[in-house]
């Protein structure tokens, strides 16, 4: 667009104004683009232009707020008396478009979390819902055995113990509880080829350790804990895990992990796949096989390391993804978000924290957005990329870009590079 | 996450309202400095202090105060140039500015107040 194009769109625009007042916006307009003009001579007239805001969204914030002369020009419309509404503003444009852009772009990372299609919604009520009476111990020690034939599931529910889950050696389950003497009392019932073992609260004591071997055959095991830590180790079954207190570790477990936790901190190393979300503890994994998704309320999210898509997203904390075969979606409000060699396209969004994204290894697209947060980019020397940037009153750093919103090719162009901000500063290398 | 969506409109919209009023005083306050200036010269100005402005933020803004009396325009071209639109400080924006210079420091006196006595 040149500049009469622009001032022709920016009069069109301001339609319900009156003449005088019109002409003397766009005589005005007129002389700010002779002024930029003036200012970078070494720029064209439509690349000046580029970075104006759009006429249409400039006739809309002139408009706004004059509500009596847009009725007196609805009047000379024939559209009706005093009662004429406002003119309703475009979606576009301005800071509150800016808002719903911004919003519109965290939605999609929501949308790739969800794609890993894991169900993290647990009930964490740990009540009395056990068996009925069939079997009743209550010695300080406590040794049951379960032929591993048949057995596809177990489910364990313990109050404060110390839970250690490990293979087990022969073709049976194994299930060791120790504690002080009479506080040891679990149920166990099996239906089908689910094993429940549930603790049963005896005035207000429960055993202080658990140790439950797992025949390699076993499809799946589910521990619940209210404030024990739990600790998996080499199992390859798919597992469940939920603690209210309780810290959760996991190594070398290859199947599918699903950790979810209030306050309890969450390490993973070397396991298949990783779904958690805690509320206020840490989350850290690393060597995950296949995806790895972790969602918190106010901890630190870290995950290295993994072989598929990787999902991070917290709400005060923040959140770090480094290495990952697949997508990358990060997300935070006020923690600052860390994203570095991934092999998908990445998406990241954060409201006031700043965003790190090194892509110096390889680049397959990328999507940023940020209300007050910095960006900043590296991308590789030898990059071939379409980098789109906008940002309502921040800076823009990147060889051969300028203004506040525009689009550059690197390379011979390749996968998108699209950065908004409404105040972050904006820094791409390469 | 809902509360992430939550906050994010929230900010947004308080950042767009706490802007409208300081943006005021920040275009009075510069206005004061000066005998008198002009849009792309203001937008600069604001700029270097840190203080991002996008035309379609700064034109509708002194039109506004124009408009309310706080500032008075006019037209003129300078011995080499284009025809400008020159603004200046009215003696009711010189009243304004004064009361509105109080009002902020008054309230920024007030949070630190409040952040001090709640740690």
């Amino acid at each position: 667009m040149n500049a009469r194009e622009y001032l022709e769109k920016l009069s069109a625009s301001l339609g319900v104004m009156e003449g005088s007042e019109r002409d003397d916006f766009v005589r005005e307009m007129e002389s700010h683009i002779d002024d930029l003009r003036e200012r970078h001579p070494e720029s064209t007239e439509e690349e000046l232009v580029s970075g104006l805001v759009a006429p249409e969204d400039l006739a809309d914030e002139l408009l706004d707020g004059k509500g009596a002369r847009e009725k007196r020009g609805g009047d000379a419309g024939g559209a009706g008396g005093d009662e004429t509404p406002r003119r309703p503003r475009r979606g576009r444009g301005g800071l509150s478009g800016l808002g719903a852009r911004l919003r519109e772009a965290l939605g999609t990372i929501e949308e790739k979390l969800d794609h890993l299609d894991i169900d993290l919604d647990f009930d964490l009520d740990l009540g009395r819902s056990g068996p009925r009476d069939d079997e009743r111990y209550a010695e300080g020690e406590l040794e049951k055995v379960f032929p591993g034939e048949g057995l596809e599931a177990i489910d364990l529910k313990a109050l404060s113990a110390e839970i250690r889950v490990l293979p087990s050696t022969r073709a049976e389950a194994r299930f060791v509880a120790r504690g002080k003497r009479g506080s040891v009392d679990f149920s166990f019932e099996t239906d089908g080829g689910e094993l429940s073992i549930i603790e049963r609260p005896e005035r207000g004591r429960g055993a202080s350790e658990i140790t439950l071997e797992l025949p390699a055959s076993l499809d799946r095991a589910r521990v619940v804990a209210k404030s024990g830590d739990v600790t998996l180790e080499g199992v390859d079954c798919d597992l469940e895990v939920e603690t209210t207190s309780g810290d959760v570790s996991a190594r070398s477990c290859a199947g599918g992990l699903s950790v979810v936790t209030l306050s309890g901190d969450v390490e993973v190393e070397e396991c298949g796949t990783l779904a958690v979300r805690t509320a206020s503890g840490d989350i850290r994994a690393e060597g995950i096989a296949g995806s790895a998704a972790a969602r918190s309320a106010s901890g630190d999210i870290v995950l290295e390391r993994v072989g598929g898509d990787a999902a991070g997203e917290s709400a005060s904390g923040s959140v770090g993804i480094e290495e990952c075969g697949g997508r990358a979606a990060a997300r935070a409000i006020s923690g600052d978000v860390d994203v570095s060699g991934a092999g998908g396209p990445v998406t990241v969004g954060a409201s006031s924290g700043s965003v790190e994204l090194d892509c110096t290894r390889g680049f397959a697209g990328a999507e940023i957005s940020t209300v007050s947060g910095d960006v900043s980019v590296d991308l590789p020397s030898d990059v071939d990329a379409l980098v789109r940037w906008s940002t309502v009153s921040g800076d823009l750093k990147m060889e051969g870009g300028r203004g506040r919103r525009g689009e550059l090719v690197l390379g011979g162009g390749g996968p998108a590079l699209e950065i908004k901000t409404a105040s972050g500063d904006i820094q791409v290398d390469w | 996450m809902d509360e992430m969506d939550a906050a994010m409109a929230l900010v947004e919209k308080w950042r767009s309202q706490s802007r409208k009023g300081f943006l005021d005083l920040c275009a009075l306050s510069l206005l004061a400095s000066r005998e008198e200036s002009y849009g792309l010269d203001i937008m600069e100005t604001l700029s270097r202090a840190g203080l991002e402005v996008s035309e379609g933020t700064l034109y509708p803004l002194l039109a506004r105060m124009t408009r309310e009396g706080s500032l008075a325009s006019s037209w003129s071209t300078p011995e080499t140039g284009h025809p400008r639109k020159y603004y200046r400080l009215s003696p009711t924006g010189q009243l304004v500015l004064a009361a509105m210079r109080e009002e902020f420091e008054r309230n920024a006196a007030a949070l630190r107040r409040i952040e001090g006595g709640t740690r």
